[in-house]
């Protein structure tokens, strides 16, 4: 391979970093572009420098490097870096991506970057890749906040602000406290990933949060509508088994 | 139950045939009217003899349960010490994977660039988890010693923060006698720097304060956090766990404090100690 290839390194803890960067200073297929600390650096660095490659370190303040890839428009290779974490490591060979334990060898480094000079080579994307690494049930937990970008500026919401959820096609609308955000994700995601005690997914367009709820009210035979607890007291329509999703959680 | 009334009633049928033959027959050289002596006596004789039955047979039984109960109040008690042994166990600290691997990986890092430092991590880390080893064997520790252990925890978490991490310590100076379960403030330090110094770019200070009132070592600890990015759940596993220890070695609820100031977070440990500190 002639072209070198252009890599970001995304890691919050300066010692790893330079660790990385002694590790790649000689290697003769990597030119170092840029280091970030956080994950809001990494979105901006990695969308306006088109990297070839990425290390990204999965476990970084404001935003992981998980939430990371949601944000981006360009979709580089990426090699993962985490010290533990049992959830991401299933997902990472479930999906056959590329990760490094830390602390990691130059060798694991070398073969790790010698894997996706292969791919690049055969021309393999890793779009598709970790758009599924995404898509997947974070694990053990329900999410607590979800992090969104409008134009430039990255908003992370966290989940208690959320008054409800709307679906558009292959967007979901999500509407807080201060605005409404659009977001790549389906329904789904989000009807599994929320705290069941908190949201209810009362309509196939519709996810509310409980404590947003003022009241319910029925306009046609078996049919109902909620009102939430706003200003203009938004109407959602309610479909059947969702009104027995909210019977089940407000005990009524 | 029945069988049994039927199995004593034969027993005590058959004990009394023999005791009375055999009064009846020690008694007969020295009795000149054996009539007399059977049928005055008889009656009365097989009565006592039946009564003795059922005496021996309540002293028996007294002896019997009372052993039996002994027995069984001696393995409650083990078996309660064991549950006891086994929640403590549970409910301290293990060691985070995550600090663990990596500290190890500062430590590969500084190799490189400073062996000196890296040698120093080691030390300290091996330290660190020397003491964390030890709270197997031992419930109880001098303040001054888990203080010193809090401290060599941040110094390695300090190594990898660097700046973004400060740690200001307020301590009245005798308190450091008293006497506190071990391992017991680290999980709150860990927390501190989880919620704090890892979710935020800026510098967080984790302020430690701590005060003698008489019985009482009150230990306080606030750490500033970024309330835009994570939403603080009140009590996770690590302060359950605490808030339970607490309760089975003292006996007493409400040990521990939690405050959310909506930018820092409060921590406060009350450890009642057997004598007064001062």
């Amino acid at each position: 391979m002639s072209e070198k290839l252009q890599t970001l390194i995304i890691e919050d803890e300066e010692l790893a970093r330079n660790l990385l960067r002694s590790y790649l200073k000689d290697h003769p297929g990597i030119e170092v572009i840029g280091e970030c600390e956080n994950g809001f650096d990494g979105v901006k660095a990695i969308n306006e420098k088109k990297p070839d490659l990425v290390f990204l370190d999965i476990q970084m303040p404001k935003i992981t490097g998980f939430e990371m890839i949601e944000l981006l428009d360009y979709k580089p290779q990426i090699i993962f870096t985490t010290a533990y974490d049992q959830y991401a490591l299933k997902a990472f060979e479930l999906n056959a991506i590329d990760y490094l334990l830390k602390p990691f060898s130059k060798d694991r480094l070398l073969a790790a970057i010698e894997k996706v000079q292969h791919r690049i080579q055969n021309g393999e994307d890793s779009a598709e890749k970790l758009e599924e690494l995404t898509n997947l049930h974070p694990g053990y937990e329900f999410i607590e906040r979800i992090v969104v970008k409008d134009r430039h500026k990255i908003h992370i919401i966290t989940v208690d602000k959320i008054r409800y959820i709307e679906s558009l096609d292959d967007y979901v609308m999500i509407y807080t406290t201060d605005g409404r955000h659009m977001k790549q994700k389906t329904m789904k995601y989000f009807e599994n990933n929320l705290d069941p005690k908190n949201f209810i997914r009362i309509h196939r367009s519709y996810i509310v949060q409980v404590d947003n709820i003022a009241e319910i009210q029925q306009y046609e035979k078996e049919s109902y509508i909620v009102i939430l607890k706003d200003k203009d007291k938004t109407k959602l329509k309610v479909s059947k088994t969702g009104y027995k999703k909210i019977k089940e959680v407000l005990h009524f | 139950m029945g069988r049994l009334i039927l199995f004593h009633f034969i027993a005590a049928s058959i004990l009394c045939g023999i005791w009375v033959y055999l009064s009846y027959a020690i008694y007969q050289p020295f009795i000149y009217d054996n009539n007399n002596f059977l049928n005055d006596g008889l009656p009365s004789k097989i009565f006592v003899g039946y009564v003795m039955y059922i005496i021996y047979l309540v002293f028996f039984y007294a002896v019997n349960y009372y052993q039996s109960l002994k027995e069984k109040i001696k393995k409650e008690s083990e078996y309660k010490a064991l549950i006891r042994e086994a929640e403590l166990q549970a409910l301290k600290s293990q060691i985070n994977p995550h600090f663990l691997f990596n500290s190890l990986n500062s430590i590969s890092s500084l190799t490189v660039s400073d062996p000196e430092k890296a040698q120093e991590m080691v030390i300290n880390l091996s330290t660190f988890m020397r003491y964390s080893l030890m709270h197997n064997e031992k419930e109880m520790v001098s303040f001054s010693r888990e203080l010193e252990n809090i401290k060599l925890y941040l110094s390695i978490e300090k190594i990898r923060f660097g700046k973004k991490l400060n740690a200001e310590f307020e301590i009245d100076a005798h308190c450091l006698e008293a006497e506190i379960p071990n391992m017991i403030l680290q999980p709150l330090f860990e927390n501190a720097i989880k919620y704090g110094v890892y979710e935020t770019t800026e510098q967080v200070t984790i302020k430690t304060i701590c005060e003698c009132d008489g019985n009482l070592l009150k230990i306080t600890i606030i750490n500033q956090y970024d309330a835009s990015t994570i939403k603080r759940r009140g009590e996770g596993i690590g302060l359950r766990n605490i808030r339970k220890r607490m309760e089975i070695i003292y006996h007493q609820p409400d040990l521990i404090k939690i405050t959310d100031h909506k930018t820092s977070f409060e921590v406060q440990l009350v450890i009642p100690q057997k004598q007064a500190v001062s």
